[in-house]
């Protein structure tokens, strides 16, 4: 999996996960739930206890590899650990001088933010890394958002990857041209290939309309869904588990 | 006294550092889990109003002519595809454009908030860059500031009959710049400094992004220029089936 674009990888991963087969109006619902929770708690036990939880969900049921989790976490990892810098330091006039601060309740708090927001961000991979993107916006279908917006959200999801694709030649060929090969050329070819990209996407934007009136398209793009369980036991794990959050928030909160 | 200086200089010097190495070009995305829950409403309640004018603004587009739903997409799916692309840049970290300006100069400001607010919520959920709980703010930074800000450059020098390249470099730079503005002022109202107040944390954020922010700001506006000049030697054609949603705005 190393091998494949990140955009790649998670769609990869959401269609091989052993938790695919439960309802998403399910998981989204638990996901949105868990965030919250992990937002209002506000505690760094709480937040532990997310992260670890959802990690090893993550890692164990939706069978992603611990290198490639990895992999994943290293992009947020590194914005949370800059913007929590950035709270941890104060700035202060001091008669005209300017100074730079460090005080305990600063670094509490940016301990308390970093943590928070590594348990949302594990949070949001259960989501991503559970369930299909399109059966994300089927859910949505359901809900009173405008149907052009979630029409608008399944094709622009399908032409990503088509424009992916056609970037990824329009690349090789220019690499292999010693396109990028100083940052003033890179800068042109980068200019100009994404020009050609807007120019091809445009073409193949004409054809797909075609091709889908000739399939009888009247505003409305209908596809067939796989079933999809609702499992009573997990809803009820999934209840306890919002409970224990809550009860670590109460204990925790009761002891400090 | 002297132990304190010391302090700072090694402080100021591993904190550049630290912004010297990073790709911090997604910290114009707030990270999911990063603003408290009053402040994610918050910002999604401001953000609702040009949401839904920007789908009147399409509902409009598409009434003229349905065909334009795949334009529509396909133009959204670029800004997908263009903001998730490494750049070329000086100091090798990777680095991403926004496409905002891009975006606001070729499609108009109003349809770009809801093509934003999809692609924002796409980059959450596919890359996990900003995410579901701040995706109200990041879409007021990405999709409603910049693009707005861009849109009124452009237009204001072409007013001014200013030269084309001009008016679209300042366009695409000054969007980038102020969406970072934004995003910092978010940043500070969410942590404001404990002697300082908001604007002290504004400047704070501001300052620490800034290195990074600011000659990328300019890489995107050059590059922003040739993507134009291209097109026009190009894609006449295409240009015009543009100009054509816009005017229907």
């Amino acid at each position: 999996m190393k091998k494949h674009k990140h955009i790649y990888s998670i769609d990869y991963y959401a269609y091989q996960s052993n938790l695919k087969k439960y309802h998403p109006t399910f998981k989204l619902l638990f996901t949105i739930s868990i965030l919250f929770l992990c937002l209002w708690t506000n505690h760094i036990a709480t937040s532990i206890y997310i992260s670890a939880t959802m990690m090893s969900i993550n890692i164990l049921k939706n069978q992603v590899s611990f290198w490639d989790y990895f992999q994943l976490l290293k992009i947020p990892c590194l914005f949370i650990i800059l913007a929590c810098i950035a709270i941890a330091a104060e700035i202060g006039y001091d008669n005209g001088k300017i100074a730079v601060s460090i005080t305990k309740e600063s670094i509490y708090k940016s301990i308390t933010v970093m943590l928070r927001t590594f348990g949302a961000v594990n949070t949001l991979y259960f989501l991503t890394l559970s369930t299909p993107i399109a059966e994300i916006i089927r859910v949505l279908k359901k809900t009173p958002i405008p149907n052009i917006l979630t029409e608008l959200m399944f094709m622009i999801y399908r032409y990503i990857f088509i424009l992916t694709e056609v970037q990824l030649h329009f690349k090789h060929a220019a690499q292999s041209r010693l396109g990028y090969i100083d940052f003033k050329t890179s800068c042109y070819t980068f200019g100009n290939s994404m020009a050609n990209l807007l120019i091809v996407s445009f073409q193949k934007a004409n054809k797909y309309y075609d091709a889908m009136l000739s399939r009888c398209y009247n505003g409305e793009l209908l596809f067939l869904y796989e079933k999809r369980i609702f499992h009573i036991p997990i809803f009820i794990g999934a209840v306890l588990y919002g409970i224990s959050i809550i009860f670590i928030d109460i204990l925790c909160k009761g002891i400090f | 006294m002297f132990n304190k200086k010391k302090c700072a200089v090694f402080l100021a010097v591993l904190l550049t550092a630290v912004f010297a190495v990073m790709p911090v070009s997604y910290a114009m995305h707030i990270m999911e889990g990063y603003l408290s829950a009053k402040y994610c409403v918050a910002w999604g309640v401001i953000a609702l109003p040009f949401i839904i004018w920007g789908m009147f603004s399409i509902k409009k587009i598409l009434e003229t002519n349905h065909k334009n739903i795949t334009l529509l997409a396909m133009s959204g799916a670029f800004i997908f595809v263009i903001s998730s692309l490494k750049i070329p840049s000086v100091t090798g970290s990777c680095s991403h454009m926004t496409g905002t300006g891009l975006g606001a100069v070729l499609f108009g400001a109003a349809p770009m908030a809801v093509l934003g607010l999809i692609v924002l919520l796409f980059q959450a959920i596919l890359l996990a860059h900003g995410g579901i709980t701040t995706l109200g703010a990041n879409t007021f930074s990405m999709a409603v500031a910049g693009p707005f800000l861009s849109f009124a450059v452009y237009n204001i020098c072409k007013k001014c009959h200013f030269n084309k390249k001009v008016s679209v470099f300042l366009a695409a730079f000054l969007g980038d710049i102020f969406t970072y503005c934004i995003t910092s002022i978010q940043l500070a109202i969410a942590y404001p400094s404990q002697n300082g107040g908001i604007m002290a944390s504004a400047v704070k954020f501001l300052g620490v992004f800034a290195p990074t922010q600011f000659p990328l700001a300019v890489i995107e506006g050059i590059l922003t220029v040739i993507i134009i000049i291209a097109l026009q030697t190009y894609a006449m054609p295409e240009m015009k089936l543009i100009n054509f949603i816009k005017e229907e705005v």
